[in-house]
């Protein structure tokens, strides 16, 4: 049975390495642990290809199904791309403190491995805080930075809050059901009672400040703003996704009996967040706060797929997450490179970006063309497919709030195109050189987004095979 | 039949496309080859279309040259093209704006392989949005129709002084009226506001079918409820007659043909406004007939409203650019009209206008943009008797001006004649008397506009003296060939119609019989 | 070799080509040979025509211009009848007269712009022979708009003087604005029959009910009032005379502008059935008669004085045309054609010496230009109507016709018209040959290539009334042969006219101006043109331009104004949205359990749990097995 947990004991183990070999390396060759990380991600990724770690382990409550095998996959890109984004990074900012990322990194990463895979409450929590607390560590790791520090402190307050939630809500679920696990065979009484109602919202509150839907939506700007940009590109992407693997197994597993009543919650919940975020961003004048607005946004989107309330609207919201991984963790590492280059974050840094480095700005364009869903990039299937879902669902006037917000969202994105592109006058003009890793993370996800653009069908197959074990 | 032999509308759609993908492998610096890239795949999507236009089964009719791969299967998601009459009709007019605007845009100042580079993007999606027989394919190319229009206006585009008045007028300066980068955005997102409708109509279609499709052919089979044709038909009409410049949501347009480069008013005005129109006839009339026989009327009646208000307010402008734009939203009225109609005369007329207007206003965007090249200005009043010092370019503006007064001998008039009749053949006869008075403002304008600028005593912007001491020429060299090819097209098909009518008509008699049953 | 349809090719065809091949090639356009070429061409026409006038076949060519399915497609089709065949005649040979009275004319004329003229002129040749043989409706649409444009360019041809361009753009609106009456009209008489095909149309008439039938014809009507200069629609044809001379002689007195009275005729199949439209005609033909000659009194521009006895003139045609003698309206357009053009040219001779229009400005000139005075003098005789110049015939029939009819009125204005008409032609004659003061230039008479033109309409202005009677059998018309005391009026009338020009301006017997304040009212009217200018220029910038004005404001500022102003809106909600942004975290934490709370209430409140309260849910069991087979199952 312990086949079924091998990535997570490779990864364990793959962690003790790197911890050993951090203590007793050198400064200056402590570069070499970011590559091994990225190594041993990749070797883990690979393991998940074989076909022998499919089942169930400790009686039900741990099971690895093709939905957890895909999302840690997700997850495995995920930190490798930050990985790699990192290094030159970690090597500048952080002197002798690489190790430690890594680490952190790393340790979240398995705790993403172990929510996924849990049909446990508990065992979900115990995964869910090994996947914040370094999250909470690396925002503040610049000290230097009081911004850093301000953000880590948000992260932290918002993430205990949201554990003691959790607490709550498992709590009154046991009270409601009498168990704190969903297995196979034994069925859930009393769910549909009051408590169970009350234990659906407060899970559903302690689940929303992960994955950042309004209303618990104000620590991301904030924080993103003080972290580390190429963590900021990992915290984008990965634990939100774990978030929304938690809430589709549980929801679709647990409570699929409730399920006339939470649909209602999560349109809710998404037309809000889509609303929110997409006019925060409007305003925006510095590039991660509005990176971190329209990220909400697209969590909003992503809850639309959940609310359709269908395999097809799960396949869609999975589709979703590759689309938005790609896209949002790119546009990202521009972001560092900019700054790296001019120093700050604000959009005004990015005019006549194409004549500084026209790679960049091509990137950039690609990856904001993705975010707002214009075809031939990743991007528009991903929306079209969630708006197909929930059409579907009936939710058509939902649809058309989401399709007009995309006109507001392509207003701000364009406007960062026309200050690349278009906007004259600029100051500086020195070319803008890119640090291979950057430049290799930044061309990945270039190149996925535009080629699963062109070639989507792989992406379905990849979504469709994820969800297939759902009812 | 080549149409079993080779994919005669993949060819025409998809080698802009590599054009622009070749280009991207260009040097910015090679002048020439950048050019003839670009000019070489325009001419070969030309050609297709010639191709297309000749072995296309008029007696026939129905969709031809059907291509199918499948994209994906369990969404009912397919590369699936086919072109009916009106399709070819306005591939070939496509391609002909296409040919030109490559040759109007040849002395591009700077930054021209990425002009070309979006200019073909553009014009992949507009052959895709004529070709495709699935919905979804349809909204992709459409959406990529609209977006390259961004860049190619705020980078290559001119600004002009608005002065803001009127109860918004504060809204209206801190948004910026005037400025390219207000027209492109504006343009943009007015379109893209647009397509939000089409894709909720497309979406509803699919869910309410049920068929798990999006493939046209099989949607044209099923009769939805006509309680919910009707919303959806509105959605497509509210959706794509902003992009037709429908009143009165046609404000982009003028704004946004003003700032645009020459070429991309050209392709702007000349074909994207028609994609509107297309998809208003294919989309609507085509799969909710009970919807387009109903809503008939409103559609008329906002055409006629088209028609007058776009005539008076071309008059009211003097920069030469907004009459232009509004002269096309009158002529966009008519097209609609024509569509309103619900006969074979309308029909035939609304898909010939939407040829004609499409070149006509190709042709007088072209003919701007060389007169703002030599005057350095559009302002009407600050010109006159420019026909002594560059009679090619007056004699060709006038053949424009004269098409767009619907002058007999001249495309426009036959496609303006037969909308007339079927106004009269319609439900609403009364349609007829505005609609003609609409023609007979624009002779008033057009002709006006003609007498200040070319005739009378020479004037010459004082902008001009500064710019350019040498003082105005005629066009030269590589100028001549977009006016020719356009007014050459325009002459020979208000000579003899015949071929483009027969061309269409049995498609459009299958679209009526569609709706009318 | 002379079948009809060869000959009527051969009549329409080689002005088009020369059109063509002038239009086409600058190089052939821009040298000598232009001119060369439109004289050769529209000279091979009137051979055509002439041989179609002796052998007077029948004959008709058809071919589809616009097919259709569902309606009848639309025919086009050129066919001979002697309507036709006649006006044939008279263009081409008016055209090609004119055509080489220009060379002489517009000598000083730059190589470029002389070939664009002849190129315009060859349009104009094929657009005007085109529209006499037209046998479909909608045909006759196509080249009266397109001779109407030829009309427009020919007059603006010195487009840098701004009047002439101003006048040229004056021509086109109010005969386009006519021509919004013929369109309309046409369009709903198809929408009844069916076809723009006459012969068509003149079966299918007769079956309308009269009311529709008047209403199209009406519109259509209008249009010739445009075209043909009729009252209230004339004030263009004056400031057309800012064009070419030999323009005016072809254009604006010859053949463009009575072709409102040859569509009366061609259409006369449908006009005789409403006879209310029928009777609107006469007024308008008889009004104008009279106000055409009393505004020609007045004018001191000698091209000014001969446009408005133009239209006087087709006043006449009209009249009689309406009265239902197509035949005698066509056989005094068929005089006309000639007078007036020799007149023009005339005129145009003497401008070319003297370079200016005023007729105060000259005198005396039948000294130093004999020949321009003899043929001016035909044609002013010819055009008062005095026996034996061809103006009489024509002129006599019309009036014999009206008093036959019992259109007394009508009768009595038309006489006092052609009192009229002999006073202003005599006054110009007088004060132009005659006078006593001489012209500041120095005349000379016109070179040959001017005045042989002169002579061949001179002496068709004499001998073009003697062929009455045949003329009249070719077109089937029964002219009865009526003597009364009434047959001698219009002579006498057109006499004494001539006398009291004579003892005015020439005897000097009494000032004009005493004349002239003894009926200051009408004179005054007179000098305003009746104000009609004035009406139009109000038209045009009161209503056209206000209309434009509100609606261009109103698009601006507040159609658009309401999308700046959304969009201006989202944008300040959004920053305003901003401010709950605080950055302290306190506050996120209140909003959160807020929220929360809401969430809670809602729960308990809104979405009340269904009664299914303990009920066993039994769980799906999960299915847990490698995706392979299943991929292929998708695949």
């Amino acid at each position: 049975m312990f086949k079924l947990l091998t990535l997570e004991i490779a990864l364990t183990i793959g962690i003790f390495v790197i911890f050993l070999l951090d203590l007793f390396l050198q400064r200056e060759t402590k570069k070499i642990l970011g590559y091994l990380s990225f190594l041993l991600l990749i070797i883990v990724l690979g393991i998940s290809m074989s076909k022998s770690i499919y089942g169930t382990a400790f009686s039900g409550t741990f099971v690895s199904d093709s939905f957890a095998v895909t999302m840690k996959q997700i997850f495995l890109i995920a930190t490798g791309l930050a990985v790699l984004g990192s290094i030159s990074h970690t090597e500048k900012k952080l002197k002798g403190r690489e190790g430690e990322y890594y680490l952190l990194l790393l340790f979240s990463l398995l705790g993403m491995m172990i929510t996924v895979s849990s049909r446990e409450l508990l065992l979900l929590l115990v995964g869910f805080e090994l996947m914040s607390i370094p999250l909470y560590v690396l925002s503040g790791f610049d000290k230097e930075n009081p911004r850093s520090v301000e953000g880590a402190l948000k992260i932290f307050m918002f993430g205990t809050v949201s554990s003691a939630l959790l607490l709550l809500g498992i709590g009154i679920f046991f009270a409601a059901t009498g168990t704190t696990s969903w297995l196979a065979e034994q069925p859930l009484i009393g769910l549909n009672d009051p408590l169970g109602n009350l234990a659906l919202i407060i899970l559903l509150a302690g689940f929303g400040f992960k994955i950042a839907s309004f209303p618990f939506q104000f620590w991301v700007p904030d924080t993103y703003e003080g972290a580390p940009t190429p963590f900021v590109a990992f915290l984008s992407v990965a634990p939100k996704i774990a978030g929304f693997g938690i809430l589709f197994r549980f929801f679709f597993e647990a409570l699929e009996p409730l399920a006339s009543t939470w649909t209602i919650y999560i349109i809710w919940l998404s037309a809000l967040t889509m609303i929110v975020g997409n006019l925060l961003a409007l305003p925006q004048r510095n590039i991660k706060r509005l990176l971190a607005y329209s990220g909400i946004a697209h969590i909003g989107y992503i809850l639309l797929g959940l609310a359709s309330g269908s395999k097809f609207g799960l396949e869609m919201s999975v589709f979703y997450f590759v689309a938005y991984l790609f896209s949002n963790m790119g546009a990202f590492f521009v972001a560092e490179v900019v700054h790296r280059a001019t120093g700050s974050d604000d959009l005004d840094s990015y005019s006549r970006l194409y004549r500084r480095s026209p790679f960049l700005s091509l990137a950039m364009l690609v990856f904001l063309l993705s975010l707002g869903g214009i075809p031939f990039v990743i991007g528009f299937w991903a929306k079209l497919y969630i708006f197909l879902a929930a059409a579907e669902a009936g939710y058509i006037f939902i649809v058309f709030l989401g399709a007009l917000l995309t006109v507001v969202a392509l207003s701000y994105y364009l406007n960062i195109a026309r200050k690349m592109y278009i906007e004259e006058g600029i100051k500086e003009t020195s070319r803008i050189s890119i640090p291979i890793d950057l430049k290799i993370s930044i061309g990945i996800s270039t190149l996925a987004v535009i080629v699963l653009g062109l070639y989507p069908k792989g992406v379905v197959w990849l979504a469709v095979k994820a969800i297939s074990n759902f009812q | 039949m080549t149409s079993e032999t080779l994919p005669i509308l993949s060819l025409i759609t998809l080698s802009p496309f590599i054009g622009a993908v070749i280009l991207l492998l260009q040097p910015e610096r090679w002048y020439l080859p950048i050019r003839l890239t670009a000019l070489s795949f325009s001419i070969i999507s030309f050609l297709g279309s010639i191709i297309a236009t000749l072995y296309y089964d008029s007696e026939l009719g129905g969709f031809q040259f059907n291509e199918y791969i499948p994209i994906v299967q369990s969404l009912g998601i397919g590369y699936h093209l086919g072109a009916d009459g009106i399709s070819i009709v306005l591939i070939l007019l496509t391609s002909f704006i296409l040919i030109a605007g490559v040759f109007a845009s040849w002395t591009i100042p700077f930054r021209s392989k990425e002009f070309y580079i979006l200019l073909l993007l553009l014009v992949t999606g507009v052959f895709g949005v004529f070709v495709s027989l699935d919905l979804f394919l349809f909204f992709l190319f459409y959406e990529l129709a609209v977006l390259p229009m961004y860049l190619l206006i705020g980078i290559w585009g001119s600004s002009t002084k608005i002065v803001a008045k009127g109860p918004f007028a504060r809204a209206i300066m801190d948004m910026g009226l005037g400025s390219k980068e207000y027209g492109a955005m504006k343009l943009t997102l007015y379109l893209l506001f647009g397509s939000a409708f089409i894709l909720v109509a497309i979406l509803g279609l699919y869910s309410f079918s049920g068929l798990k499709t999006f493939d046209y052919i099989a949607l044209e089979g099923v009769i939805l409820p006509s309680s919910v044709q009707n919303w959806l038909f509105l959605l497509l009409y509210v959706g794509f007659g902003s992009l037709a410049g429908v009143w009165p949501i046609h404000t982009w347009s003028p704004d946004g043909h003003a700032a645009a480069p020459t070429a991309t008013s050209m392709m702007h005005a000349g074909v994207l406004m028609k994609l509107g129109a297309y998809g208003i006839i294919r989309l609507g009339m085509g799969l909710f007939p009970d919807a387009a026989q109903t809503l008939a009327p409103m559609i008329g009646t906002i055409a006629v409203i088209n028609i007058v208000y776009g005539a008076l307010g071309a008059m009211w402008q003097r920069d030469l650019k907004y009459v232009v734009a509004y002269s096309s939203v009158s002529h966009m009225g008519i097209v609609m009209l024509g569509a309103a109609t619900l006969n074979e005369m309308g029909l035939n007329g609304s898909v010939l206008q939407m040829f004609s207007h499409g070149i006509m206003t190709g042709l007088l965007f072209a003919l701007v943009g060389l007169i703002y090249e030599k005057a350095h200005s559009r302002e009407i009043l600050q010109m006159g008797g420019f026909a002594k010092r560059m009679p090619g370019i007056a004699t060709f503006f006038a053949i424009g001006a004269l098409t767009s007064l619907g002058l007999p001998g001249l495309s426009g008039f036959v496609a303006e004649l037969l909308v007339f009749l079927g106004a009269w053949k319609s439900s609403h006869s009364w349609w007829l008397i505005p609609a003609v008075f609409g023609a007979f403002i624009t002779a008033v304008y057009a002709l006006r506009v003609l007498k200040w600028i070319f005739f009378g005593t020479e004037k010459e912007p004082e902008i001009n003296h500064k710019e350019n001491p040498n003082g105005l020429k005629d066009a030269i060299g590589v100028e001549w060939i977009a006016p020719i090819i356009l007014s050459a097209v325009l002459i020979v098909v208000g000579l003899y119609p015949k071929p483009l009518l027969k061309l269409m008509d049995a498609s459009v008699i299958d679209l009526l019989q569609r709706v009318l049953k | 070799m002379f079948d009809p349809q060869t000959l009527l090719l051969s009549v329409l065809l080689p002005p088009f080509i020369s059109f063509a091949l002038n239009g086409l090639i600058p190089p052939l356009r821009k040298s000598k040979y232009a001119a060369a070429l439109a004289i050769f061409s529209v000279f091979i026409s009137t051979l055509a025509s002439l041989i179609l006038l002796i052998k007077r076949p029948g004959g008709e060519l058809i071919f589809e211009w616009i097919p259709a399915k569902l309606f009848s497609p639309f025919l086009f089709g050129f066919f001979l009848d002697p309507f036709s065949i006649v006006m044939f005649f008279i263009v081409s040979l008016v055209a090609l007269i004119v055509q080489v009275y220009s060379l002489g004319y517009m000598s000083e004329e730059n190589p470029s712009g002389l070939g664009r003229y002849y190129t315009f002129h060859s349009l104009f040749a094929f657009s005007m022979l085109g529209f006499v043989a037209s046998s479909s409706l909608l045909q006759i649409y196509i080249f009266w708009e397109l001779v109407g444009l030829c009309s427009y360019l020919l007059i603006g041809f010195w487009y840098y003087k701004p009047e002439a361009s101003r006048a040229a753009v004056k021509a086109f609106w109010v005969t386009r604005f006519g021509d919004v009456g013929f369109a309309i009209g046409m369009v709903i008489l198809w929408g009844a029959t069916g076809t723009f095909f006459l012969s068509e149309l003149f079966v299918k008439a007769p079956e309308l009910p009269t009311a529709y039938l008047s209403l199209c014809m009406l519109l259509i009507f209008f249009g010739a009032m445009g075209k043909s200069a009729q009252f209230p629609l004339h004030v263009w044809l004056p400031d057309a005379m800012e064009g070419p001379t030999p323009v005016s002689a072809l254009i604006h007195a010859a053949t463009m502008v009575v072709a409102g009275v040859y569509l009366v005729i061609r259409l006369f199949p449908l006009f005789q059935f409403t006879p209310e439209v029928l009777s609107f005609v006469i007024w308008i033909g008889s009004i104008t008669a009279l106000i055409g000659a009393a505004l020609a009194l007045i004018q001191e521009d000698i091209k000014r004085i001969l446009a408005y006895s133009t239209v006087s003139q087709i006043g006449y045609m009209m009249a009689v045309a309406g009265a239902g003698a197509k035949s005698i309206a066509f056989f005094h357009l068929f005089t006309h054609a000639f007078f007036k053009a020799l007149l023009f040219l005339a005129a145009g001779s003497i401008i070319h010496a003297i370079s200016t229009n005023n007729i105060w400005q000259m005198g005396r000139l039948s000294k130093r230009m004999p020949q321009t005075t003899i043929l001016f003098l035909i044609g002013a005789l010819a055009l008062s109507g005095i026996f034996p110049f061809s103006g009489h015939f024509s002129k006599d029939e019309i009036l014999v016709w009206m008093h036959v009819k019992g259109f007394r009125i009508h009768f009595f204005i038309l006489l006092f018209t052609a009192f009229l008409t002999a006073l202003y032609m005599f006054r110009t004659f007088f004060i132009v040959f005659m006078g006593d003061k001489e012209a500041k230039q120095h005349p000379h008479e016109s070179p040959w290539v001017m005045t042989l033109p002169m002579w061949i309409l001179g002496l068709l202005a004499l001998i073009a009334g003697f062929p009455k009677e045949s003329l009249f059998k070719f077109l089937g018309h029964d002219s009865e042969s009526y003597h009364s005391y009434i047959a001698y009026l219009p002579l006498s009338v057109s006499i004494l006219g001539i006398m009291t020009a004579w003892s005015i301006y020439q005897m000097k017997l009494f000032k004009p101006s005493n004349v002239a304040e003894a009926l200051s009212p009408i004179t005054s009217a007179l000098e305003k043109k009746l104000w009609l200018d004035d009406i139009y220029e109000w038209f045009y910038r009161g209503i056209l331009d206000g209309l434009a004005y509100l609606c261009g404001w109103f698009d601006r500022y507040i159609v658009d104004g309401i999308v700046n102003a959304t969009s201006w809106y989202i944008k300040q909600a959004s920053s305003q949205l901003r401010e709950i942004q605080t950055g302290r975290i306190q506050d996120y934490l209140y909003g959160i359990i807020a929220a929360l709370l809401l969430l809670i209430w809602l729960s308990l409140g809104v979405f009340p749990v269904k009664d299914r309260i303990n009920e066993e849910i039994v769980k799906p069991k999960d299915h847990i097995q490698a995706p392979s087979q299943y991929l292929e199952g998708e695949k």
